[in-house]
């Protein structure tokens, strides 16, 4: 009796129930109802000529390749650029530092080894007239 | 049927014959396409840029197909990469991770004027949305596009035993939803 419930006669062709599944899944009705989604009206009429134009903009679009190979030649040149200006800029900041410094240098000479009158008379009459004839800063 | 798609494709390779022979392959495919795209990436407008790329690819790189697969599941392929790169730079230029990107889709698909579901169907979508990426292509190609697991799994180039388990931890979750 116990063999007998345990032994299962009955059989099913090969590959049944992956048939059934497909078979329980694939009716036309279920797809129709299961798609909520929609599109423009005529929006697959028009999608070849869309799918047309994007390819003729793409063919006169220069390839990726040719804009990679003209990458590093751009880079290069920003490089130098941006190289020459530093080099200028820092050239002419140290030619103005030297002229203040030598400016400083002499300023500092006159007001340590020479007085007023000294000075005054090294100066020009017209000078001295201007020096003192000019608003004095507070 | 393996020749007439030979044929075709060296058609497609022809200069010659390419541009009359990709209007075909447009004419044929568009549809089955744009709705694999469609429930990738659930908005028309970006599934509408997604099934261009995917055409604009199929287009440059027919002579790179190299006939191991039919010309469908290869150009189902591109589709679903070109979907998923979409998705993946769209939702990182909003500092968003893919699946945050899906839902806060799949949340505004109410709004959306080009869908009709009743709120069963948007409670379904909201859920599909949930799901791990993976499962979530494969429960679209196997519940909504009734493919097989030997065509879902040349598309995909996973086995037929981890696309089950995919499918049926899908299904799972969204029974279990439903339930809740």
């Amino acid at each position: 009796m116990t063999d007998f419930k345990q032994h299962n006669p009955f059989r099913v062709p090969k590959g049944y129930f992956d048939e059934l599944e497909e078979k329980l899944c694939s009716s036309d009705d279920s797809i129709s109802k299961l798609n909520p989604f929609s599109t423009p009206e005529n929006y697959f009429e028009q999608l070849d000529e869309v799918i047309e134009q994007r390819l003729s903009i793409n063919k006169r679009i220069p390839q990726k390749s040719n804009l990679s190979s003209l990458i590093p030649k751009f880079i290069a040149v920003a490089a130098a650029i941006v190289l020459i200006v530093t080099l200028f800029q820092r050239t002419s900041t140290q030619e103005i530092e030297k002229e203040q410094a030598f400016n400083d240098f002499i300023e500092s000479y006159y007001s340590q080894t020479l007085d007023s009158y000294d000075m005054l008379s090294m100066m020009e009459d017209i000078e001295i007239e201007s020096t003192f004839s000019s608003p004095s800063k507070p | 049927m393996q020749n007439e798609q030979s044929i075709f494709i060296k058609a497609l390779r022809d200069p010659l014959t390419k541009e009359e022979a990709f209007k075909k392959l447009v004419s044929e495919y568009k549809e089955r396409l744009y709705w694999h795209i469609r429930k990738l990436v659930l908005d028309h407008d970006d599934a509408h840029d997604v099934v261009q790329n995917t055409f604009i690819k199929i287009h440059l790189n027919i002579d790179k197909f190299r006939e191991n697969s039919s010309l469908y599941t290869w150009m189902y392929r591109i589709a679903t990469n070109e979907s998923l790169n979409f998705i993946n730079s769209k939702a990182s230029k909003m500092g968003l991770q893919n699946q945050e990107w899906i839902e806060a889709k799949a949340n505004g698909l109410m709004a959306d004027s080009y869908f009709d579901g009743d709120q069963a169907a948007l409670k379904l979508q909201k859920m599909v949305a949930q799901l791990p990426e993976k499962q979530r292509i494969v429960f679209n190609m196997k519940y909504f596009d009734n493919m097989n697991y030997e065509t879902i799994s040349e598309i995909l180039d996973t086995s037929v035993g981890a696309l089950k388990a995919s499918y049926h931890h899908a299904v799972k979750k969204i029974k279990n939803e439903l339930n809740d």
